[in-house]
């Protein structure tokens, strides 16, 4: 969804449904973040996550 | 007689407070005039609490003289950054929409300094809500021209300035660790929940850390064992005795893991690899044992953590937002409304990949028997963007160091040296088992001592208008 949303009316329509309000001249900014968003969370999407459960963190689990 | 108490270390200060050679009214007295000459420049402190700090340096000179030991920070003046509360005292976390709030109660980790006998000189500023990784008005303490980074730019600028003798922090994404290596000073981020966000106003629930900022590894040390709960408190750790005991130069025990390949950002210059691999070099020679390793998953980390921050803190801070948008400044309520965006799905995948992440840091500890993964940091400090055009905004810390956040595991940023415009190289990182973060101020101290950095003081202009066109 984020990846497809490259355009600003989309980003609007996106952040109305999400009930995010937006102000006048806040949509070129937005669009930035979520392009930027969109390319930096791209490699999660299609990460092997096989056998990894649920998630969250562990960080005294076995060290 | 002024530079020289700004430049004592907590440890040597504490000693000539002890030994009745020095006060805290002194310290304390000397640091306002310090802020007072230098911050128009610096920018380092959104509040300066001089009336505060005073009371409270006489309440300890009087307990020093009766005999009275609050521990190792009694009589230091701090700088507390300005997320977490402070009864009495603002606490606007740099934005329009927290102006002029002004808390009833201390955050925990203020109880627990003000219970160690610390005196509290100001609150340090942060970038909006710690979002974004720049601060225009705070200036790097070694080059008024360059950013301090972010969020917590203040309390690095003050420390490094000679304006504090330690300053609190917090670090989500690297914003202890970085602002400490750009700024020339030690910057560590605890193990996850070893110092309690209680009071601190949040930006991710679940990757933020509270943490010292401080000139030395020993002054970390102290300041920890303050943040901890107790000056006297363990961590669990092997066959150490504590922080702030372990001061020998042999490492002859330690293997420190190197990851070459999956951990350095690829965007990380070759003057940060070229300190991370000299500091490197220092540890082997004293003894440290070094192991190459590679961890292909860190390069989910960003992704990872981006996912993680942005949702969280658009669920702190939805109701705000939907009441008061136009309170935030730009590119924040951007971020905010961005992560709001973010579907649930990712979310829940990105949970999934931090425990992946996780693992294979785990994995790579218990495989090679290591002791502390080394890598760099964030490189010498950048000259000042003082343009208007946010399209150029990052949004995150481009840096895989962010993964310490995902796993919850300890992280220090020690200094490392100078460029030859006398600009900190960025500082190296060291990352620790959970909960072992007295190994890694054994060895950031073994390295310190060998350098022993700390002792060169920065320049500071009289005015912004001095350096900055």
């Amino acid at each position: 969804m984020i990846q497809e949303a490259l355009d600003a009316e989309v980003v609007e329509a996106a952040a109305r449904l999400a009930g995010v309000p937006i102000l006048e001249g806040d949509l070129d900014l937005l669009t930035v973040a979520i392009r930027r968003y969109a390319e930096v969370i791209a490699p999660l999407l299609d990460a092997d996550l096989d056998g990894v459960g649920a998630g969250g963190p562990d960080p005294e689990e076995g060290w | 007689l002024v530079t020289g108490i700004l430049d004592l270390t907590i440890g040597e200060a504490r000693r000539l407070l002890l030994a009745g050679d020095v006060t805290s009214t002194d310290l304390t007295e000397a640091t306002l005039r310090h802020i007072e000459r230098t911050d128009q420049c610096l920018h380092a402190y959104a509040t300066v609490t001089a009336d505060l700090a005073l009371d409270s340096a006489r309440s300890a000179d009087e307990e020093i003289r009766r005999g009275v030991s609050r521990g190792p920070l009694h009589g230091i003046p701090i700088g507390i950054k300005d997320l977490c509360h402070v009864q009495g005292v603002p606490t606007e976390a740099g934005s329009a929409a927290l102006e002029g709030d002004v808390p009833g109660s201390d955050s925990i980790v203020v109880q627990r300094l003000r219970s160690g006998g610390a005196v509290i000189v100001g609150k340090t500023v942060t970038s909006e809500f710690a979002f974004g990784p720049t601060i225009r008005p705070t200036r790097n303490a070694w080059d008024q021209t360059r950013t301090p980074e972010g969020s917590s730019a203040g309390s690095a600028v003050a420390v490094a300035a000679r304006s504090a003798y330690a300053a609190v922090g917090t670090d989500t994404a690297g914003s202890i660790r970085v602002p400490a290596g750009v700024n020339g000073v030690v910057g560590l981020k605890p193990t996850f929940g070893l110092v309690p966000a209680d009071g601190v106003i949040p930006m991710s629930p679940s990757l933020d850390h509270v943490g010292p900022i401080t000139r030395t590894v020993e002054d970390c040390a102290a300041v920890l064992s303050v943040l901890t709960g107790s000056p006297h408190r363990q961590t669990r750790d092997r066959g150490t005795e504590g922080p702030s005991a372990r001061t020998e130069l042999d490492l002859s025990d330690v293997r420190i893991g190197i990851e070459r390949t999956h951990l350095p950002e690829p965007t990380i210059g070759h003057v940060a690899r070229e300190a991370a691999e000299d500091a490197a070099a220092t540890l082997e020679g004293l003894g440290a044992t070094l192991v190459e390793v590679t961890i292909p998953e860190l390069e989910l980390a960003e992704a990872c953590l981006v996912t993680i921050k942005a949702v969280e803190a658009s669920a702190y801070h939805r109701e705000r937002l939907r009441a008061a948008p136009d309170q935030y400044g730009d590119v924040t309520r951007a971020i905010l409304q961005a992560g709001a965006v973010i579907p649930a799905t990712y979310y829940a995948q990105a949970q999934r990949a931090r425990r992946l992440v996780t693992r294979a840091v785990r994995e790579t500890f218990r495989s090679h028997g290591l002791d502390a993964l080394l890598g760099p940091g964030w490189g010498p400090a950048t000259p000042m963007d003082l343009s208007d055009d946010v399209s150029f905004v990052p949004f995150t810390f481009p840096l895989r160091s962010s993964a310490v956040n995902l796993t919850g595991m300890p992280a220090i940023s020690v200094p490392c040296g100078f460029t030859d415009d006398h600009i900190p190289l960025g500082g190296f990182e060291l990352w620790g088992r959970p909960m072992a973060e007295a190994t890694l101020l054994r060895m950031a101290r073994a390295y310190e001592g060998v350098h022993e950095w700390y002792r060169r003081t920065p320049t500071i202009a009289a005015t912004a208008e001095d350096n900055v066109g």
